[in-house]
């Protein structure tokens, strides 16, 4: 049954048509159902150094509509893909609650709303906001373990954890590697100086360096992934190098192009059975002419695209297209 | 007359001078706190600090022009209860006899940054024990293309603050870093100690600047430390290589831009701008070669003996080997670092090449396995500049870096 998240917790002010990809708003009368599901989470509260990712749901919006049908910054969507994505999916719109709740209490309430995404069939995708929303999304897909998580991320994200309802983005694949349902994480673009040797934290976790994911090939990451088990995509934009995605809160130089990272998350979203997806830590306040925001839309246009290539081929990632 | 007789005469005409000479307020007196019992004064030219009753300030408020005691006290006042304060005060240097020569401030080689480098230990103006001082150096006017980049060095300082230093508790060595991208421990055990800002009275000519500069340097490196200047422009680094090439024979590779011809022509002279750099330090008794590395004027250098340009292009393809034909075979070297070669997010480079980061990481790598390394800069930091905290990690990034291609042992190109 088809149920959509409660009307009060959502933005009722998101401009009209500043939706993801100009997909109906979900709340539109003409929305229907669709098989995927734009949630935006307006949040840097788990961002200790900088704030502004708040709004970055707003700016990856924008940034889409602004995408050409093909070969943006190099990205190359065919037109056929450019059709579906105009009707794959629907936009709920931000979360109304960030600011009016304590951070845990907020992230427990985007699990129940993701939950719901996922309980109708769709694919969930989140806006974010800072990196630590992704454990609420992760754990909302609690019954469809084991799951593989992709994790593109300058960087491992496995910060100690204190205990208790704290939650940061600096350690947030520290506490997704605790969930149970969570069999294996593949954790890409990690690069830079940092304290420590953090490729091994977890037996769960397999990390590529940056370097290491622009020499991949787009098969190698898939043999990372068992066929038959579904996939948790996550995209920290600071997996791009800062030179073409500036706008973020801990920028590491040496990353990925744009270009690359959207083939090989492309790849994950056409081969393997993709259950959710989110966008993260996109900062227009450190942004430069949009390049951010226009990255992360780029990248998630050739994740879209990927689901609905998979979807054409027979697989049940998408369900029938919506009517207008 | 009897002794007692004698010290009440004595006394009786210390005061009389006390209460007759003009006295005045000393022109560097600071006031720190007032309540309504005490005040803190300070004393600029001197550094003094003195803590008086509120009372004896308000009386040292009216000594603003030169009065006698007896003037600002009242005919009806107990003078000789005011004279001892009042002779402390003098010999201290907070009131003077009218006229009377005052000493001016104290000269100031460095000032405290309110944040240090990484975290690390201050450095006092001593020789340093660490293996690295950094010092910051605000000063932009040797390069137009800098503006901005004098506020360089407290902007690094604070973005260090996500890159922070520490020290082992069992051994009490320094934890250094880990390159990610080598695979690599770094400066394991490398102690590392910010001197301050070395200060700077803009307006004043750069040549005081500059002094201070070398002072501070030849103090804090007695003891062997490697000094790391932060900038401000390149310009800054001249002090540097006076000082190094006086103690040993030295090299210069510069990665930055070099856009002027013709200032790299020009005549030696007191200012050192950034881009006459390659004749002033070949003009060093030490300095026998000086590289170039990234985009120059066309013909830029082309007169001086010493002097070779490796373009972006070669430097990046071939890394510390394309300065090979350049310099000597494990010659010492000074290595500076200009931002203004890296791309960035909004380089508007009109065509010419600039460096990424990870060519610049391969190539300071390659540098420091084939070169000792004796002095280092990193300049061109600019926190107006769009996009300054993506700048400013990958600055660092490369700071340390360099630092590991100085300081770790046999450390193998990336």
């Amino acid at each position: 049954m088809h149920r959509r998240p409660d009307a009060h917790m959502l933005e009722r002010d998101t401009p009209p048509g500043a939706t993801l990809f100009g997909w109906p708003a979900a709340a539109a009368p003409h929305a229907g159902a669709a098989g995927i599901e734009v949630l935006g989470v307006p949040s840097d509260a788990g961002n200790g150094i900088a704030s502004g990712a708040r709004f970055g749901p707003a700016a990856i919006r924008r940034a889409s509509l602004g995408l050409p049908a093909r070969d943006v910054e190099g990205i190359g969507i065919d037109g056929g893909a450019i059709d579906r994505i105009e009707h794959a999916g629907i936009d709920h719109g931000d979360v109304d609650f960030i600011h009016d709740c304590d951070w845990a209490d907020a992230l427990l309430r985007i699990q129940a709303l993701v939950e719901g995404i996922a309980a109708r069939g769709a694919v969930p995708v989140v806006l974010g906001g800072d990196h630590a929303i992704s454990y609420a999304a992760v754990a909302a897909l609690h019954g469809a373990g084991p799951l593989s998580v992709v994790w593109f991320d300058a960087h491992t994200d496995f910060c100690a954890w204190p205990g208790g309802d704290w939650h940061s983005h600096k350690q947030v694949l520290r506490r997704i590697a605790g969930l149970p349902h969570v069999e294996r994480i593949v954790q890409i673009g990690h690069r830079g100086i940092t304290y420590d040797d953090e490729s091994a934290r977890s037996s769960k976790m397999r990390v590529s360096t940056a370097a290491e994911a622009n020499a991949m090939r787009a098969d190698a990451l898939l043999d990372r992934l068992p066929s038959r088990q579904p996939v948790y995509i996550s995209v920290d934009i600071d997996a791009v190098d800062p030179r073409w995605a500036p706008g973020t809160g801990h920028p590491v130089p040496g990353g990925l192009d744009v270009a690359t990272l959207g083939a090989l998350a492309r790849a994950i979203a056409a081969g393997r059975d993709v259950l959710g997806v989110d966008a993260m830590e996109v900062n227009p306040l450190l942004d430069h002419r949009d390049m951010t925001s226009t990255a992360a839309a780029s990248i998630l246009a050739q994740i879209v695209s990927g689901l609905s290539e998979r979807a054409n081929a027979g697989r049940p990632a998408l369900p029938p297209l919506p009517t207008a | 007359m009897s002794a007692q007789a004698d010290t009440a005469k004595t006394a009786d005409e210390g005061i009389a001078s006390d209460v007759a000479v003009p006295l005045v307020m000393s022109r560097w007196l600071q006031v720190e706190q007032v309540d309504a019992t005490v005040a803190t004064l300070y004393l600029q030219s001197t550094g003094k600090r003195l803590r008086v009753p509120r009372p004896l300030y308000d009386l040292l408020r009216r000594f603003q022009a030169p009065a006698t005691l007896r003037e600002v006290a009242g005919a009806d006042a107990d003078i000789a209860r005011m004279v001892g304060a009042i002779r402390t005060l003098r010999a201290k240097g907070f009131l003077l006899a009218e006229g009377e020569a005052e000493a001016p401030p104290t000269r100031r080689l460095l000032t405290d940054p309110p944040i240090r480098l990484f975290d690390c230990p201050a450095q006092t103006l001593v020789p340093a024990l660490a293996n690295v001082v950094a010092i910051g150096v605000p000063c932009d006017t040797g390069d137009r293309a800098s503006a901005g980049a004098r506020a360089g060095p407290a902007a690094l300082r604070e973005a260090s603050m996500q890159t922070l230093y520490g020290i082992d508790r069992a051994t009490g060595q320094s934890q250094g870093w880990f390159d990610v991208d080598r695979g690599r421990a770094i400066l394991r055990g490398v102690s590392v100690c910010d001197g301050g800002d070395v200060f700077v009275d803009h307006g004043e000519r750069q040549a005081a600047v500059f002094d201070r500069l070398s002072e501070a340097l030849e103090i804090l490196t007695a003891a062997g430390a490697l000094p790391v200047l932060l900038g401000g422009d390149a310009s800054i680094c001249w002090p540097a290589l006076r000082l190094l090439q006086s103690r040993a024979p030295l090299a210069v590779v510069r990665i930055g831009v070099l856009g002027r011809r013709d200032a790299v022509e020009t005549a030696p002279s007191a200012f050192v701008g950034a881009h006459a750099l390659p004749r002033s330090a070949l003009g060093l008794p030490g300095v026998s070669r000086y590289v170039h590395v990234g985009p120059c004027a066309a013909g830029a250098g082309a007169s001086l003996a010493g002097f070779a340009h490796v373009p972006v292009e070669a430097a990046a393809r071939d890394g510390a080997a394309a300065l090979a034909p350049h310099l000597l075979p494990g010659q010492r070297i000074y290595l500076g670092v200009d931002m203004a070669a890296l791309a960035t997010p909004a380089s508007d480079a009109d065509g010419v090449a600039l460096f990424d980061y990870a060519r610049l990481h391969a190539l300071v790598c390659g540098i420091g396995a084939a070169h000792p390394i004796a002095g280092l800069d990193l300049v061109g930091l600019n926190p107006s500049a769009p996009c300054w905290r993506t700048t400013a990690m990958t600055a660092l990034h490369l700071l340390l870096t360099a630092l590991s291609a100085a300081k770790d042992p046999h450390a193998p190109q990336a």
